[in-house]
């Protein structure tokens, strides 16, 4: 019952925030400079057009009340229209958002898989090759520029070694499967086209592996010292001198509670991937809501902007939200 | 573990090999940077969508290039009557669009009437237009406003689209416009077969085209956008694209080595400008403007971003256009000059700044802003530069109250005839309204000379009027003109019968062209 | 006490080097163009090569070097002036003001860094300015946190205590005991967050919206040569090492000193 109250309370605070979110976007939105009435009637249009519009955007109205109705616009899912292709914003968010999902549950699927498994490994056998290893990839990861590393790997991997493609989805000529969810992992699997699965996993490894790279080594640095911590631990200690098992300690006590650590990472984790998505797809030609925005930066198409950046702060905070939910069931379950 | 990697692996890679390779066959690989944002043949203006529509639709008449004439199309014959007021067009009677509908006098007239609606893209082109008067299924009269010379120029660019089904699609008359965007009506050798919103356009051959086929014949195109042009190369090198349309020219001297690929270049009709806008100051004084002309270095630009490439601007014609005038005042680079100019204008050290407007992806503009920035800046001007794209700089043009100083533009003709490549930039008509006077400059002799040039049916005086309308534009000293700008592409040897057409700038005829395997 | 690391002192010590190198550096002549030298392969007279331009590459990455000093202190600067009025009013005062400063800065840490970055760089103009205030504007709300959990746990110890019960002032307080006692916490986040926000700022170069030119910033050194990077790798790679060598020295020196300050256990 109190775990219902926690989340309830939860899902409150969630609400308050993302009341703040559009707040916040609205008065970025309002910093933007031209004049809206203008971008919204065209270049044809005349002056009593002009005025129309200015009365039918509110732009003269007090700036609460102006804030009140993009609020009710926002909730109406009426984001306003791309500069660049006059079709509706929400429209062109709702296309391009499978596929930068596709890429960042990729993204920290091997971040948490690899993390915890290169983590674990170099606890276990400290001061070994696996561990100065991922020491040097803790370092490298968190310093390399993910554009120039994005830029770089096509160069090695698509030119000099040809294994990976150089971008893209799908390659040309080769049909993407019928709509179902726009992720064509999911949207093939439930086709059962697996040869149409297999080419859209090649052009997915390499977008996803370096844009889970910088996350990759923090999770395993804290992996690995969360559990060096937890080894540590007097009960762990005194589990040893009673002669249990090594391995039976490690993965029974000490993964638990060293898990805890990490999971409450993930959330904030997601948040940085989900930054990523923008230099990422653009390297990467993906198609998703990061090379939408890339053009829409590069057009100057501000409805887009703040389009993809609500997107994106939306789906941070209900990441977050599930991230400290599980965190706390875990918890829960250990104590 | 690892095993079940590498078999997993291998198997993803040659499936992708088997998939990649039965789709080469006889379809041809186009990859733009620029993502068409509609199919709508009103925009045909646009390069990225001028190129769809080019495949796509047919006009009434076709621009020749190796004869540089108007040759008949959708149109068998047509007539010139009341001294140039009136053309009158008979139609080919075997013409069908793609889902199976004749072509009609009637497609033509709501063609028309649908872009004179919208008043977007291709509408300029015939704004002198009147009406279109139906004379039975296959013959109709194109009224004009006054007896424009140029008229028959415009109409390469103007497809004809199936109106029986547009109006199926109209949605609160909006002249099926939403529809358009994503799909074709057109009467053209290939149909669109897929379309995948910023990632790619398929399309197929149409079976039941017009003007037949040949054994020859490229089956299909795929047009692929890829924003990054050190992608595009790889891909070109590695066979997986056929034609790459925007190669960075720094890179031509490698691809040059490579016995796989063959480097078309031409002259194009495109003048690359660096505008001033006159009604900011200081830019107002001509003695500023003078100044800043001869402080360009055009030989580094001719030799540095155009690597040799291209060849020097006098005005706003390029040498490809008819009544070229080839006796235009040389502004040379000349610092002593420059700095005398600024002396006489009351800045001998300078000592303003000018916010310069460019186009930050492509490499050309770059270098040009380079090396103003450092030429300007020995005069003691400094250059602040404002990156933007195409669109945006196109509406800061357009404002009057832009605070843009200068502006690294192109003159791009939008049809192969003189009149209209120029009349949009230098005609008082357009101030503001469109983009393309960045320089906000016009002169009451110009406008005159357009006016007189555009019904003068002589086609010696019409040289004469717009060789001294070139002359005048010079004088004003609204720009620097700097070079013609080549048009390279660079395709796989396999490609053959590209010819560059400058009706249909930075448009592949995939019709007249085979691939060799 | 744990001691000073000789690698990671190493290496900002080059750094602060290099630093001091561009400051003396010309701009006009880095700058200079040199239509004969172009694209230039790395060798004896041009160690990382010259670009399109003819300009040396290496010359250009230490001029550079002073722009990506000057966005790392800027960024934590502005992070720090809101993140530390907003934490220490929040952690000082309980109630609804202390929530409502919550509510705000959870509200911007809900924004991706780089998101809410791209949108403030969208609004204010491409520029550097811009996106060093945008990035900063973006990450201080970490700051705000940490301050405000150590007041929290410092307010009712018994020395505040009894400094209050002696009249002294809130202001007086937080200046005089608090803030000291919560700077350590600060400046390792400090010294790791340098590393990232030149990361960002050249992220938004490289999307064309940070440095215009002809600024040598890194980020934008990288996107500068993209194009020609099949031709000319060197005019990406090198940049692109130094961010990677910079923001490493900065990473590994935060946490040398927070080894030092925080003896070993906070990750």
């Amino acid at each position: 019952m109190n775990f219902i109250i926690y989340i309830l309370k939860k899902l409150t605070y969630l609400t308050t925030v993302l009341i703040g979110i559009i707040i916040l976007m609205f008065i970025i939105v309002q910093s933007i400079p031209g004049d809206p009435a203008r971008s919204a009637a065209g270049p044809a249009a005349s002056k009593e057009r002009l005025i129309e519009i200015r009365e039918n955007l509110g732009l003269d109205l007090p700036v609460y009340i102006q804030v009140y109705r993009y609020f009710g616009r926002v909730i109406n899912l009426d984001l306003g229209k791309s500069i660049r292709t006059k079709k509706d914003v929400w429209d062109e968010l709702v296309l391009y958002l499978p596929a930068s999902i596709e890429l960042v549950v990729s993204a920290m699927f091997i971040n948490i898989f690899f993390g915890v498994l290169i983590g674990v490994y170099s606890a276990v056998k400290p001061r070994q090759i696996i561990d100065k290893l991922s020491n040097l990839i803790t370092i490298l990861g968190m310093g390399l520029p993910i554009f120039w590393v994005g830029i770089i790997s096509q160069l090695l991997f698509y030119n000099i070694w040809d294994i990976f493609p150089y971008g893209g989805r799908l390659p040309a000529g080769v049909n993407p499967p019928q709509y179902q969810t726009g992720s064509y992992i999911i949207d093939s699997l439930l086709m059962w086209d697996l040869a149409l699965l297999s080419i859209s996993l090649h052009h997915l490894i390499l977008p996803a592996f370096i844009m889970s790279l910088p996350e990759l080594a923090v999770t395993a640095r804290i992996m690995r010292n969360s559990i060096l911590n937890v080894l540590n631990k007097d009960y762990i200690i005194t589990a040893k001198a009673k002669g249990l098992n090594q391995s039976r300690i490690l993965f029974v006590h000490a993964m638990k509670n060293a898990m805890m650590v990490p999971i409450s990472l993930f959330g904030m984790q997601t948040g940085w991937i989900l930054g990523g998505t923008l230099l990422v797809e653009s390297v990467f030609s993906w198609g998703g809501l990061g090379s939408l925005a890339y053009n829409a930066i590069y057009k100057r198409d501000f409805p887009i902007i703040m389009g993809v950046t609500l997107v994106i702060s939306l789906c941070f905070v209900l990441t977050n939200f599930s991230v400290e939910i599980i965190h706390k069931y875990i918890d829960k379950r250990l104590t | 573990m690892k095993n079940l990697k590498i078999k997993l692996g291998a198997f993803v890679i040659s499936m992708a090999l088997t998939l990649t390779a039965s789709a080469n066959s006889n379809s041809i690989k186009i990859a733009h940077s620029e993502y068409a944002f509609s199919y709508d043949p009103v925009y045909c203006n646009w390069s990225d969508i001028g190129r769809i529509c080019a495949i796509a639709y047919d006009a009434l008449l076709k621009f020749e290039p190796t004869n540089k004439v108007l040759v008949p199309h959708l149109a068998k014959s047509y007539k010139k009557l009341d001294g140039g007021s009136k053309y009158r067009f008979i139609l080919n009677k075997n013409v069908t669009f793609h889902d199976g509908n004749k072509l009609k006098a009637q497609d033509v007239k709501y063609s028309f009437e649908r872009i004179m609606a919208i008043k977007d893209g291709v509408a300029n082109l015939i704004q002198d237009v009147r009406s279109i008067n139906v004379i039975d299924d296959h013959t109709f009269d194109i009224l004009l406003k006054r007896p424009t010379a140029a008229f028959l120029y415009s109409l390469p660019q103007i497809m004809i689209i199936n109106s029986k089904t547009a109006k199926k699609y109209e949605v609160d008359g909006d002249w099926a416009k939403k529809y358009l965007d994503d799909h074709d009506l057109g009467s053209g050798p290939y149909k669109l077969s897929l379309h995948l919103a910023e990632q790619r356009a398929e399309f197929k051959k149409y079976d039941d085209y017009w003007k037949g086929w040949r054994t020859d014949n490229i089956n299909g195109v795929t047009f692929l956008w890829i924003k990054d042009s050190a992608t595009q190369r790889l891909m070109l090198e590695k066979g997986d694209l056929d034609i790459m349309m925007e190669p960075v020219l720094s890179e031509l001297k490698d691809l040059k080595k490579n016995s796989n690929l063959q480097i078309h270049s031409t002259s194009s009709a495109v003048v690359f400008t660096i505008d001033f806008r006159v009604i900011r100051k200081p830019l107002d004084n001509i003695n500023i403007r003078k100044a800043l002309a001869h402080a360009i270095d055009y030989e580094y630009h001719l030799n540095v971003a155009l690597e040799g490439f291209g060849k020097r601007a006098k005005g706003p014609l390029s040498s490809q256009l008819m009544f070229f005038n080839d006796n235009l005042p040389l502004v040379d680079f000349d610092m002593k000059k420059a700095k005398q100019y600024l002396k006489e204008a009351g800045y001998p050290n300078g000592g303003f700044t000018l916010k310069v407007a460019y186009e930050s992806g492509q490499a050309e503009k770059q270098r040009a802003l380079e090396m103003i920035q450092q030429n300007w800046g020995l005069l003691g001007i400094k250059v602040e530069p404002v990156g933007t794209d195409w669109m945006g700089q196109d509406e800061m043009q357009k404002n009057k109250d832009s605070d843009i100083d200068v502006y690294l533009g192109y003159i791009w003709p939008a049809a192969a005839e003189t009149d209209i490549a120029l009349r949009t930039f230098y005609h008082s008509d357009y101030k503001g309204v469109f983009g393309d006077n960045a320089p906000f400059w016009s002169s009451d002799k110009v406008d005159q000379l357009f006016d007189s040039g555009i019904i003068e049916q002589n086609i010696n005086k019409r040289s004469e009027i717009y060789k001294n309308l070139q002359h005048e534009i010079v004088k004003g000293f609204s720009s620097a003109f700097v070079s013609e700008t080549p048009f390279v592409i660079v395709t796989n040897k396999r490609v053959f019968g590209y010819e560059y057409n400058p009706a249909h700038h930075q448009a592949i005829d995939v019709y007249n062209m085979t691939l060799s395997n | 006490m744990k001691k000073f690391r000789i690698l990671p002192l190493l290496l900002i010590s080059s750094v602060f080097i290099f630093f001091i190198c561009s400051l003396n550096i010309d701009s006009n002549s880095v700058n200079k163009l040199d239509s004969k030298n172009r694209f230039n392969s790395p060798n004896l007279e041009n160690y990382f090569g010259t670009d399109a331009a003819g300009r040396d590459v290496f010359n250009r990455i230490i001029a550079g070097t002073k722009t990506t000093i000057k966005i790392a202190f800027s960024v934590i600067l502005i992070a720090l002036f809101f993140g530390l009025i907003v934490g220490t009013i929040s952690g000082y005062f309980s109630g609804i003001i202390d929530n409502i400063l919550m509510w705000i800065t959870d509200v911007f840490l809900s924004f991706p860094s780089l998101i809410l970055a791209l949108a403030i760089n969208a609004a204010m103009g491409p520029g550097i300015d811009s996106a060093i205030f945008a990035v900063g504007i973006a990450m201080w709300p970490s700051y705000a946190k940490l301050l405000r959990t150590s007041i929290k746990s410092l307010k009712n110890e018994e020395y505040i205590l009894s400094s209050k019960a002696m009249g002294a002032s809130n202001l007086r307080v937080i200046f005089k005991h608090i803030l000291p006692n919560s700077i350590s916490p600060i400046i390792v986040q400090c010294s790791l967050d340098m590393g990232y926000a030149i990361l960002a700022v050249s992220g938004l170069s490289f999307l064309g919206i940070g440095a215009q030119p002809p600024t040598s910033e890194w980020g934008f050194l990288v996107a500068e040569g993209q194009a020609t990077i099949l031709s000319s790798w060197w005019w990406s790679a090198f940049p692109g090492i130094a961010i990677c060598y910079v923001v490493i020295s900065f990473n590994l020196f935060g946490e040398n000193i927070r080894d030092i300050l925080l003896d070993g256990n906070n990750v």
